[in-house]
């Protein structure tokens, strides 16, 4: 939405003040939530490190040292290695690659389909929502663990494969957040206004009706993404996700099991990294919302 | 309202029929429960095919749906494990019991503990007590319940017991020796597994009740005097315990699936342990049935959630 634009800096000699667009408002929203930002900066050092990581990682992560198995975290080591000696530092770096790109992609894609389905059913209405929202309400009566569980044991998953699969199953929720909107949105003036000189229903879509509930669907993303990650951990600890020796997050913390006591570094370490990026993105998805909802009040 | 209900019973049918369908082929492509037996030098393909024709595995696969589905409708018969050579009914009847006793008590735990605090936090707005209640459940959504009950597991049943030179908590399984011992090995599974309950019941009672308390009839009733408990609890808090009866049924459902995970961590002998060690060992005709009895309550208790909803609070109407 444009805003007016007035010359002259903020509260300057001609005491106009300049109109601030909409980034900035939402920006101003966002950094007032101190929590959000930092955990923004957090998850942004975490996705750099995965992704820049595997340059970065001192050691393959399969990658077996005999002469230095079992070990405590050390300077050699920063998180100790485990029984066949390979480094946990270099596996919390190639994990996080696997736990956080499964969750992005996730939560992208679920944004993605849910959004499609949510602005379709939205706009069309009739048999066009009959069908979305009914579609929608379907899968969200799935139970949706056991499903991934059985999925998960039946099919060797990769990476991609699981991303694609949660993306399909947690859906539903965007698109029946971004449907209500629509709802509201179609019988708005400036869709009809469009809709009175001609502009087709897809141009509608795209360029009326998409903007209004990108907002609605970066908070989504964000939150999804959160499950994604922690679905994907369940899944690999209980040995149906990530096959080893690709490590990620949930299945290293399966192979710390058999020595919690003895090693009991293996399983901290990729606790801490779990707990920290899915309370951080569920802060995130909170500060989005705040900064996003237009109808937040100054 | 009716027609409303006869809706939602088809609709659950309809999900219930596609998930059986989905689970039944889906493991089929797991492989042949015969593959053992055919590795069995002494086991000729004549003897293959006998027993074969005896389980019905010769007929085609939607026939054996149709068998499947028949003998779990009218028998309540989930066919045979073939891993372990009984009914599969019979190996499942011995882990319902301590599954309904995990969600059990982590419902009344949740229950116990989520409905005070929220109530507390909505009396006590912004105060510290609130603030700290709402940071926590926060944390408490945002952790995955395996990595909860790992982290219990290595505190108070290994450290703790290191530390004391001697076990309160076990490790893991049930230990029924005695209802001390089955509440001590109990204490560690459940509170795993109620922690998120008690952030979900307390963050969904903090916002009823201030819902509550914003309404004119509470004014009114501080107005003409009464005292504050008695507006609280008798007008307010009655209104604002009727939202967290359809979030009790959904709650089951989060249980349900969190009771999964929270027994294989465990290793307590309930019905979610038993669905992944059947898959683990390719025990497919337990793990299908154990799907769709989870499959079957969950649609339930969302089914529950919808109805009571309009039923408890007088004011949603279907109509």
């Amino acid at each position: 939405m444009p805003q007016p634009q007035y010359p002259g800096p903020a509260g300057g000699e001609t005491g106009q003040v300049r109109g601030r667009t909409q980034r900035e408002i939402i920006w101003t929203r966002f950094k007032r939530h101190k929590l959000a930002l930092v955990c923004a900066v957090i998850l942004l050092v975490l996705y750099v490190a995965a992704f820049v990581g595997p340059w970065l990682a001192p050691y393959g992560f399969a990658e077996q040292n005999f002469t230095a198995i079992n070990e405590a975290p050390s300077a050699e080591h920063p998180m100790g290695t485990d029984r066949l000696g390979r480094d946990q530092f270099s596996r919390v770096l190639y994990g996080g690659q696997v736990s956080l790109l499964v969750g992005l992609g996730a939560g992208v894609g679920s944004t993605v389909i849910g959004a499609a389905i949510g602005i379709f059913s939205g706009y069309f209405g009739r048999w066009v929502d009959t069908a979305g929202a009914g579609f929608t309400d379907f899968v969200i009566a799935l139970p949706f663990l056991p499903v991934l569980i059985v999925l998960g044991a039946v099919f060797t998953f990769s990476p991609q494969i699981i991303a694609l699969v949660l993306a399909a199953l947690l859906w539903p929720t965007v698109a029946r957040l971004v449907r209500a909107q629509v709802l509201t949105l179609r019988e708005s003036e400036f869709v009809q206004a469009a809709r009175s000189i001609g502009v087709s229903s897809f141009r509608i879509m795209l360029r009326h009706i998409l903007p209004n509930v990108v907002g609605v669907m970066v908070v989504q993303a964000t939150l999804v993404t959160g499950i994604a990650i922690i679905s994907e951990s369940i899944l690999s600890f209980l040995g149906l996700g990530i096959q080893p020796p690709t490590p990620s997050w949930g299945n290293m913390l399966q192979d710390a099991r058999t020595a919690m006591r003895e090693l009991p570094w293996l399983t901290i370490f990729p606790s801490i990294m779990i707990i920290t990026t899915v309370i951080c993105v569920n802060f995130l998805g909170d500060g989005l919302r705040d900064a996003l909802d237009p109808k937040a009040v100054e | 309202m009716l027609a409303y209900i006869v809706r939602r019973v088809l609709f659950s049918l309809l999900v219930l029929f596609f998930l059986s369908v989905a689970v039944f082929y889906i493991v089929a492509l797991a492989g042949n429960p015969l593959a053992e037996l055919r590795q069995n030098p002494q086991i000729t393909g004549a003897d293959l095919d006998r027993i074969a024709a005896i389980y019905g595995l010769d007929q085609p696969l939607y026939v054996q749906y149709g068998i499947w589905m028949r003998d779990m409708i009218f028998y309540g018969d989930f066919g045979i494990s073939f891993r372990q050579r009984t009914e599969v009914t019979s190996i499942i009847a011995d882990r319902i019991w301590p599954t309904v006793m995990l969600i059990g008590s982590s419902l009344i735990l949740g229950l116990a503990l989520g409905i005070p605090l929220g109530i507390y936090s909505a009396i006590k707005q912004y105060s510290t007590l609130d603030k700290t209640v709402t940071f926590l459940s926060f944390v408490g959504f945002s952790t995955p319940v395996f990595l909860l009950g790992l982290i219990l597991q290595l505190v108070f049943a290994i450290y703790l017991a290191d530390l004391l030179g001697y076990r309160i908590f076990p490790v893991s399984g049930m230990d029924t020796g005695s209802t001390l011992e089955l509440l001590r090995s109990l204490a560690l599974p459940v509170t795993a597994l109620a922690v998120t309950s008690v952030a979900v019941y307390s963050r969904f009672q903090r916002s009823a009740m201030l819902d509550v308390l914003a309404a004119d009839y509470l004014r009114t009733a501080r107005a003409k005097g009464l005292s504050r408990k008695v507006v609280y609890l008798k007008h307010a808090l009655r209104n604002a315990l009727i939202p967290i009866v359809t979030i009790v049924a959904l709650e089951l459902v989060t249980l349900l699936a969190g009771a999964i995970v929270v027994e294989t961590v465990f290793s307590w002998p309930g019905m979610g342990f038993l669905l992944i060690q059947s898959l683990n060992q390719g025990d497919y005709n337990v793990a299908r049935a154990i799907i769709m009895i989870i499959g079957v309550l969950t649609v339930l208790f969302n089914l529950l959630a919808d109805l009571l909803y309009s039923v408890v609070d007088p004011r949603v109407s279907y109509n």
